[in-house]
């Protein structure tokens, strides 16, 4: 029987290039943590209210 | 942990990042880029109204969570593809060696799992800034952080338990249909509501237009007590534990719930169908007219750009309410906004031959007729009787209801709808000249030639222009005599298109 291009069998888990991708935006996603922590930071320190 | 469990929840973590691009060939992931434009706004929002002064943190931190919250529940519903997964889902995990309760957690993980990595994102703009705007309270930052996620799971939990009720008592196809109108409608609500409310920030909540009552029916608001005052806001805590309950009870009772399949097809057409076969008579003309004035409807993606036309004729009795000093302004802002339909058909025409299910074209492959003129033709006439006859209608009832009943009232309430319909139906037909294939019957997103920007806001100023112009003459016997003219020759042109395409 002729193999399928389009559809390749399953290997049995994961494709370990999907496993790379997926903890690749994983990380994106934690820098952009970081990010939102950073600026409302500046921005709070800048602009916020004052204490009396 | 359970293997099985981690090897669930990461495959579906991957469909979630990648099952979109992936299909689109498209490199990245589109989920990634949601989270990070969705971060951006609540940065955005956060920063733009950060109170200025102590005293205002509940407004604010109201606002702020309702945004997150809104934009989560929006993100639910109304995806077409959302069904379709959920089906293949089921089918995978049935055959899967595992027990009830790996599933279970498997689910739970992955839920949660998401819901969290979406919300966190909008969630630490706001949470790290109700540090300032809660006077300088530490304890503040990681109470709102997992409010946000709370309230966007209760949504998320809600919205779930109602779809999933409507899909067991009246089938997926009405739930799709009832997800996609509780997404315009919460988009819609959204938007005002943040307009009538935004203004009132530096103020408490009996100072908004929607009052205290209003504010207290909404979870958000119940959290930004809770992280104003964490010590002195038990009965919110209450709430929100209740509400926890409530959702919990009815997912629970839904689980047992078996699918009711009794079929409750209409007996007999309706008006608007009867309009339809007035106007084409029979033969392949009423066929394909049929399937396209259904699919209006029926198709979840051209539902949700559909039914906000419906929300202009509420908009007209509002705008009638309103006490201007000037009741030509009045009038020429109704004139003006009764275009809309037409203003708004050249984005339905464009989206009309995007199909919801792929091979769809089976439906007209076989057909002997396939001129393009029967489709156009069978287009207009679904759009024009399911479409701007319902709204004009709808408007005309509105105004009346609202008018005092003086003649010049009653001639404006009567004769600008049917300007506005006359006006509409020649609109939509010129429109339909870039229809190129049979409508819902495109597999491709790539081949709708979208109109260009300039040419829409040249037609919408010109129709606002036509309606604003109307609007003076409308009362008058001129008035009439031009709506009833144009509505006899759109009336004319529709049945004149009939003719040709019958004999086609």
């Amino acid at each position: 029987m002729k193999p399928d291009e389009e559809h390749p069998p399953d290997d049995g888990g994961l494709h370990a290039l999907e496993k790379s991708s997926l903890h690749r935006e994983l990380l994106a996603i934690l820098v952009l943590y970081v990010a939102a922590t950073v600026l409302p930071l500046l921005i709070g320190l800048a602009f916020g209210p004052e204490s009396t | 942990m359970n293997s099985r469990v981690l090897t669930l929840v990461k495959s579906w973590l991957v469909i979630d990042f990648f099952g979109d691009s992936r299909k689109t060939g498209e490199p990245g992931s589109s989920l990634t880029s949601t989270i990070f434009t969705q971060s951006f706004i609540g940065l955005l929002f956060a920063a733009v109204f950060l109170p200025e002064f102590h005293g205002f943190a509940v407004a604010y931190l109201a606002a702020n969570l309702s945004l997150s919250t809104g934009l989560i529940g929006i993100g639910m519903l109304g995806e077409p593809k959302r069904q379709k997964r959920e089906e293949a889902d089921e089918l995978l995990v049935r055959t899967a060696p595992m027990p009830a309760g790996s599933l279970t957690l498997a689910r739970a993980l992955h839920s949660s799992f998401s819901l969290t990595l979406v919300t966190t994102g909008m969630a630490i703009p706001p949470a790290i800034l109700a540090y300032w705007a809660c006077g300088f309270s530490l304890v503040a930052i990681p109470l709102y952080l997992l409010m946000a996620t709370v309230v966007a799971a209760f949504m998320a939990a809600a919205l779930a338990v109602f779809t999933r009720f409507v899909f067991l008592t009246m089938g997926p196809a009405r739930s799709q249909l009832v997800a996609g109108t509780l997404k315009a409608t919460l988009l819609a609500g959204g938007l005002v509501g943040f307009a009538i409310c935004l203004p009132h920030l530096d103020e408490t909540a009996e100072h908004l237009p929607i009052e205290r009552t209003g504010a207290m029916m909404w979870p958000p608001y119940w959290a930004a007590r809770v992280i104003d005052r964490p010590l002195d806001a038990g009965f919110f805590w209450l709430l929100l534990a209740g509400l926890a309950l409530v959702l919990f009870v009815a997912a629970m009772a839904l689980n047992s719930m078996q699918r009711n399949r009794i079929q409750n097809r209409a007996k007999r057409p309706g008006i608007l169908s009867a309009v339809d076969r007035a106007l084409t008579r029979n033969g392949p003309l009423l066929g394909i007219t049929r399937f396209i004035a259904t699919m209006l409807f029926r198709s979840p993606g051209f539902r949700a750009r559909v039914l906000p036309l419906f929300g202009i004729p509420a908009g007209m009795v509002m705008l009638s309410l309103w006490d201007t000093q000037d009741p030509r302004a009045q009038a020429l802002l109704l004139g003006m906004t009764l275009q809309a339909p037409a203003i708004g058909m050249p984005f339905l025409v464009t989206f009309l031959p995007r199909s919801d299910h792929e091979n769809a074209g089976w439906i007209f492959r076989t057909s002997p007729h396939r001129d393009i003129r029967l489709y156009r033709t069978a287009s207009l006439v679904a759009l024009t009787t399911h479409v701007l006859l319902p709204v004009q209608i709808a408007a005309c009832l509105g105004l009346l209801a609202v008018s005092s009943w003086s003649l010049s009232e009653v001639l404006f309430a009567v004769t600008m709808p049917l300007f506005s319909l006359g006006l509409g139906v020649f609109v939509t037909e010129i429109c339909l000249t870039r229809l190129t294939t049979a409508p819902f019957t495109n597999d491709s997103d790539m081949e709708e030639g979208a109109m260009e920007f300039g040419g829409l806001t040249a037609l919408a100023i010109i129709l606002a222009l036509f309606g604003g112009a109307f609007s003076m003459l409308a009362a008058n016997p001129y008035g009439i005599l031009i709506a009833a003219a144009l509505l006899g020759a759109a009336i004319h042109r529709l049945r004149g298109n009939c003719r040709v395409a019958l004999t086609t």
